[in-house]
């Protein structure tokens, strides 16, 4: 030690000014690897609490941090970089700690922003039009940017119709759409989209599956360490609950939305910041309130302002038996307070049981005065639909928006709407600023110039390629949960979906609501004695004078069954004991109809094949009028097909008889299960094709997903099997829809793109289809569709 | 006490430190290391290979009814190598005459995380980080993809060999991925070794020529769409780049290189016909033409393979075969052409196993394999409770030491280590060193540094790396 200064120290008695001499010498000489985001070796000058970690009040001598800047080995000294600090400097160091480590309440070296919790009015624009465009009308102004031309009406439809409901417009719908000369249309079908509940819910469960980490298999399932929320969130969805009361369920924890709070409960000895209770913690506090818990569930954060109380005041609440703090996982002996991250909304009674607290927990966040829950979800939509958040990034909403204003109106008016999210959506879309030509940004800082270009994500592509190729998801697949109440997500759907389906009123007055009950019908009368392997085909032709609205129709075999309307399959089932239910009205149309099964007893021994259908007034049964073969005709499921040598159905007894005794099920009104067809991509399995275009497994809370187009994706899109297989099949149905190569070309244009083919395009496609298009060529067509850029973005 | 940071600690993590350290060129100030290796070929042993029946021979007691458990250390008896000081367990003959070309580690301690189980502890290993983390955590593949890039324009970075789908998949696949790196670095996977050449051609039925004209008029088919002609765009020129370079590797001649058929019958058979076996001979294939980083694993399922919990001194007389030879003559394969020298070939297990001992030797741990204190049957001879306490891993070729012995363990039950523990992240540290990735090697996800090994305090294991 330098007798220097030890002399200067003896005479620096009077208090350091942190202000004057500490804070200048801190952010010159360390600040650069140890505050802010930066914390080489862990440590980080941020704040008091932070710099404890290496220093003791009162004590230099026993503070690494005095050892460090002291010590005689240069390859040990700090400033690691740069000159030593000077024996003043020293010295003050010394003095500072010595006297306790003085440090102004709230100074932070890392100036964290910390955006204002309250709701803040923000005072609309006068004009008229959209409040979004009145908003923006001073921010484009100051940018200097003319907002141009809005898009045209095909490049509006894919928009909104991938944005708000995952899908690509059907042909006919665009072609009406763009005919059509009203000139509120565009907000029509907004509106009309929001109001098709079930293909709202099947998009934003994408959405939603991916922020609250609802995976349908994963880690956790095995010790029952882990709950889906599949029917909540559907259900929740479809009936576009209020967001308020979206969260308070979710936090709050009860029935079948406990699954979000009870996170992940993983086999064996688990990090302290990975208990399930700081898991809800950090989830609640990222996904509801746009803040970053997880480094300060392990130590004081080094990225905001949250310290490890913090974090385990939050994860407390969630705890039955409390929590004691754990800092970088070692136990601190400190217990935890229980308190909300933001405190000014109220606190919570730590003595009533867990349940009740969580019940307080979601009143306070959803309490009025929480403007960040309402600001972080609109910013939220507001990415999701413009391809870029207000806010960046979407969980930081500490963060500069750029244009507060708006964000804080769209806050404000989703809490007086009722916190409809489907008001919001409705919102954006109808503006103007929605319907400006896409703009990709550029380098350098963000100025919005209009929406940016968004990939379509891994489930949008798939159902793209399944209204291609008229080939949906498996609706027979996961409709159980397994023994670890895993998968059974289509089987919760549709139990969703039948309980919110209006049931059609019978005809006359109801018969004590019972239906007329069908037969059970085979090719011979003796079937639920005994037949032989065999596969039958049965047909039924009728007549409507108008399509219903639904069709609910309820069917099984002994043993299996597929069942087609009008040439396409609408359900099928292998299981005789559970009949199915299905929705077949929308293959359904206006004069002949044509029902046609394909049955199969796959062992000698008894065989039966039985359906009800609601046709609006009338009921479709099953009896001796049905026509049977055991001959596979081409063509034989299609109302075209020309019926030669079939013969009348037997009728093998009523629902009741034995071995199957379903009289019950086929007595009681209204369908079990009802309605699933065309079932989407969001219920499936997660697949190589969808994983490698972005899908997540669930394990961690995703906001945003990675769409960047990589090399391993490139490979599963050129030559995945999965992707190859449904080509056949979309090539398949194309060639018997349209062999005319012009016509084809132009209708897969249509159908993909939503435009006719140019000249040149036409006749590219045309020559590689050749004058009578193959399988193969036509597959070829379709995959080059579904790789061009125009189509795999939403401009 | 407040302060939380210790001097070793502090300084692990600061440029002072490495400056100071045996490693000089660790040293912040020189962003790219010097690299021992431009190829990593990972073979996993998965399911838990038992040291003490392989790399560690111990005192060796043959089967006979009435055998004490207590008593048995190991099932095999030791054969000499081409080093002196090294011995390994019978079952490696060939694997004994190359070992003067690599490191032997005897140490590998695992995490104690509390319940014995493979998918957290193989997570563990494939990451660096024990599960469950707040961030999806890459394989150390996918970080070395993203720091060394392709090491061959058309090659994907990353090739994972031969792991079959299954049930419990997705908590198998969760380390199998780029992790917060993204798809970019993930692997491209490979079930089987034999149909590795599918992965790389056009699909099941189409033809070069119909694949190439696809392609073509892909092509034309852009250039004459509206969207094309309207002017640049960044992102479709990231999603044209991408189709580029799957069409390139389909078409390039590296990807004959998958085709093991092509493979002369003569340097062929000494991989034998085992899954693994040819998995390594794909990995030499791969190796030739210019991959970065593969894996070759030898299949994770549930009881099966290294996962032995019966019979396990008859499975493991078999399952030697399977990897004896084919490993050996990798090694020797590379070494021939060149390019041992810049290929680091690494055999790792998620941990060790036991007769008697389950996960660490003093805890006390759920769900133990039954073991009956008298050996009446073949069954019961072999090793078969998980044990973290000390495993073998070897190195050889792209900078790692030759004829090398690396750490300790004891002679008695528990066989545990005495000396230079390897955790999981030096291990890391180690492999990185050898690619001339620094340990602290980080990106940023949600504001906050994540590191190449657990908070960037990997160190390299002393002397592993020349």
């Amino acid at each position: 030690m330098s007798f220097a200064w030890l002399f200067l120290a003896a005479f620096s008695l009077s208090a350091v000014d942190f202000q004057k001499d500490i804070q200048p010498l801190l952010k010159n000489k360390c600040s650069r690897c140890h505050s802010g985001h930066e914390a080489k070796g862990g440590f980080s000058i941020n704040s008091r609490a932070t710099l404890l970690d290496a220093a003791k009040p009162g004590n230099s001598a026993d503070s690494l941090l005095y050892q460090l800047i002291t010590s005689k080995d240069p390859d040990e000294r700090m400033p690691s970089k740069g000159e030593p600090l000077k024996p003043g400097e020293i010295a003050l160091i010394k003095a500072w700690i010595d006297e306790g480590i003085a440090w102004p309440a709230g100074y932070n070296f890392a100036e964290w922003r910390r955006a204002p919790l309250a709701p803040r009015k923000v005072p609309l624009p006068a004009g008229e039009g959209n409040p979004i465009d009145r908003l923006l009308a001073g921010y484009f102004a100051k940018h200097k940017i003319k907002p141009g031309e809005l898009v045209d009406d095909r490049t509006f439809a894919r928009r909104v119709w991938l944005d708000l409901v995952g899908l690509l417009p059907p042909v006919d719908e665009l072609k009406k759409f763009v005919a059509d000369k009203s000139p509120d249309k565009r907000a029509a079908l907004v509106n009309r989209l929001l109001k098709d509940n079930r293909a709202y819910a099947d998009h934003w469960m994408s959405f939603w599956n991916d922020h609250l980490r609802n995976a349908y298999f994963g880690p956790g399932f095995i010790d029952n360490g882990r709950a889906q929320i599949t029917t909540w969130l559907y259900r929740s969805l479809y009936t576009n609950l209020p967001y308020d009361q979206f969260v308070s369920e979710l936090v709050g924890g009860k029935g079948d939305a406990a699954g979000f709070v009870k996170g992940i409960k993983w086999r064996g000895a688990v990090n302290a910041s990975q208990r399930r209770e700081m898991q809800a913690a950090q989830n609640v506090a990222q996904v509801f309130m746009g803040t970053n818990l997880k480094c300060a569930s392990c130590h004081n954060s080094f990225v905001n302002y949250w310290k490890l109380e913090d974090a385990y005041s939050l994860a407390a609440i969630f705890a039955d038996n409390g929590l004691e703090l754990h800092r970088c996982d070692k136990p601190t002996g400190k217990p935890a307070q229980m308190r909300f991250i933001f405190p000014e909304l109220g606190s919570i009674d730590a003595k009533v049981p867990t349940n009740q607290r969580l019940q307080q927990l979601a009143k306070l966040i959803t309490n009025d005065q929480n403007g960040r829950l309402r600001r972080v979800i609109v910013n939220r939509l507001w990415a999701r639909l413009l391809g870029r958040g207000l806010i960046e990034p979407l969980d930081d909403v500490d963060q500069p928006a750029w244009n507060a204003d708006l964000l804080d109106w769209l806050a404000a008016d989703l809490a007086t709407n009722g916190h409809d999210l489907k008001h919001t959506l409705h919102l954006i879309c109808t503006s103007r600023t929605y319907q400006l030509p896409s703009q990709e940004a550029g380098k350098g800082a963000f100025v919005f110039r209009g929406p940016v270009p968004k990939r379509l994500q891994a489930e949008q592509f798939v159902d793209a390629l399944s209204k291609l190729s008229g080939q949906w998801q498996d609706s027979r697949a996961f409709q159980r949960l397994d023994g670890r109440k895993q998968g059974g997500q289509i089987g919760a759907v549709s139990a969703v979906l039948g309980a919110h389906t209006p049931r059609p009123k019978p005809s006359t007055p109801p018969k004590a609501g019972k239906p007329p009950a069908p037969a059970w019908i085979w090719d011979q009368k003796n079937a639920a004695t005994s037949a032989p392997l065999e596969t039958i085909y049965l047909r039924k032709t009728f007549t409507l004078e108008s399509v219903p609205k639904t069709a609910p129709t309820l069917a099984t075999c002994d043993n299996e069954f597929e069942l087609f309307v009008n040439g396409r399959r609408a359900g099928g089932s292998k299981n005789w004991a559970a009949p199915a239910g299905f929705d077949i009205a929308r293959l359904l149309r206006k004069g002949r109809n044509v029902i046609a099964v394909q049955a199969t007893n796959i062992a000698a021994g008894p065989a039966g094949f039985i359906l009800r259908t609601q046709l609006g007034e009338q009921w479709l049964l099953t009896d001796n009028t049905w026509l049977v073969t055991k001959q596979k005709h081409a063509d034989w499921q299609t109302l075209a097909f020309e019926i030669r040598g079939w013969k009348h159905a037997a009728n093998a007894g009523p629902a009741g008889r034995g071995p199957w005794n379903l009289a019950a099920a086929f007595n009681a009104p209204g369908v079990p299960n009802a309605a699933i067809t065309d079932v989407r991509a969001v219920l499936s399995r997660l697949d190589p094709l969808q994983l490698a275009l972005g899908r997540p497994n669930r394990d961690q809370v995703v906001t945003t997903r990675d769409t960047l187009p990589t090399l391993l994706q490139a490979l599963e899109l050129t030559n995945g099997t999965t992707l190859d297989n449904t080509l056949k099949t979309a090539a398949t149905k194309w060639l018997q829809a349209e062999p005319n190569p012009v016509a084809m070309a132009n209708v897969i244009y249509q159908t993909a793109l939503g435009r006719l083919p140019n000249p040149a395009e036409r006749a590219i496609a045309t020559d590689l289809l050749g004058k009578t298009p193959s399988t193969e060529s036509t597959a070829d067509l379709l995959w080059i569709i579904v790789m061009l850029p125009e189509f795999q973005l939403i401009r | 006490m407040n302060m939380q940071l210790n001097r070793r600690q502090f300084l692990q993590g600061t440029s002072a430190a490495l400056g100071a350290a045996a490693l000089p060129s660790l040293a912040k100030e020189e962003p790219k290391l010097h690299a021992t290796a431009d190829t990593v070929i990972l073979c996993w042993m998965a399911g838990g290979m038992a040291s003490t029946e392989t790399f560690d021979p111990k005192r060796y007691t043959p089967f006979k009814k009435g055998l004490k458990s207590d008593q048995v250390l190991s099932t095999f008896p030791a054969i000499d190598t081409a080093v002196d000081h090294i011995k390994v367990c019978q079952g490696f003959e060939h694997m004994a005459k190359v070992m003067d070309r690599g490191t032997l580690i005897r140490t590998q301690v695992g995490a104690d995380l509390g319940h014995i189980l493979h998918s957290r502890h193989q997570y563990h290993w494939h990451t660096g980080y024990e599960p469950p983390l707040t961030v999806a955590a890459p394989h150390i593949g996918a970080w070395i993809a993203h720091a060394r890039g392709r090491n061959h324009p058309a090659l994907p970075a990353f090739i994972d060999i031969g792991q079959t789908p299954n049930g419990e998949s997705e908590e198998i696949k969760a380390f199998q991925t780029g992790g917060c790196l993204g798809t970019e670095y993930g692997p491209f996977t490979i079930d089987d070794p034999a149909n590795a050449i599918k992965a790389v051609r056009p699909p099941a039925g189409m033809s070069p020529v119909r694949f190439k004209a696809r392609y073509q008029n892909y092509l034309r088919l852009l250039k004459a769409s509206p969207d094309f002609q309207k002017g640049n765009s960044a992102k479709r020129e990231q999603l044209l780049k991408s189709m580029d370079e799957a069409f390139t590797l389909l078409s390039s001649p590296a990807a004959k290189a998958f085709d093991l058929a092509l493979e002369p019958e003569t340097s062929a058979a000494p991989y034998g016909k085992g899954k693994f076996g040819r998995g390594c001979l794909l990995a030499r294939r791969l190796t030739e033409v210019g991959a970065r980083f593969i894996e070759v694993t030898s299949d994770y399922g549930p009881f099966k393979r290294w996962d032995t919990h019966e019979n396990g001194h008859t499975r493991l007389a078999e399952l030697k075969k399977d990897i004896d030879q084919p490993l050996a003559q990798l090694i020797r394969d590379l070494e021939e052409r060149g390019l041992l020298n810049r290929t680091l070939i690494v055999l790792a297990t998620e941990f060790s196993r036991d007769m008697l001992v389950e996960g660490k030797p003093d805890k006390a741990v759920r769900g133990q394999v039954h073991q009956p204190d008298v050996i009446n049957e073949l069954k019961f001879y072999g090793m078969h409770r998980h044990f973290t306490a000390a495993g073998s891993v070897l190195m050889f070729g792209g900078g790692a030491s030759r004829g090398h012995l690396f750490g300790e363990t004891a002679d008695e039950r528990p066989c545990k280590t005495i000396k230079d523990p390897a955790t999981i992240t030096d291990l890391h540290a180690t492999i990185f060193r050898a690619m001339g990735v620094p340990t602290d090697y980080h990106v940023t996800v949600e504001q906050r540094p994540f590191y190449a090994t657990k908070d960037g305090k990997g160190r390299p294991l002393r002397g592993v790396i020349a």
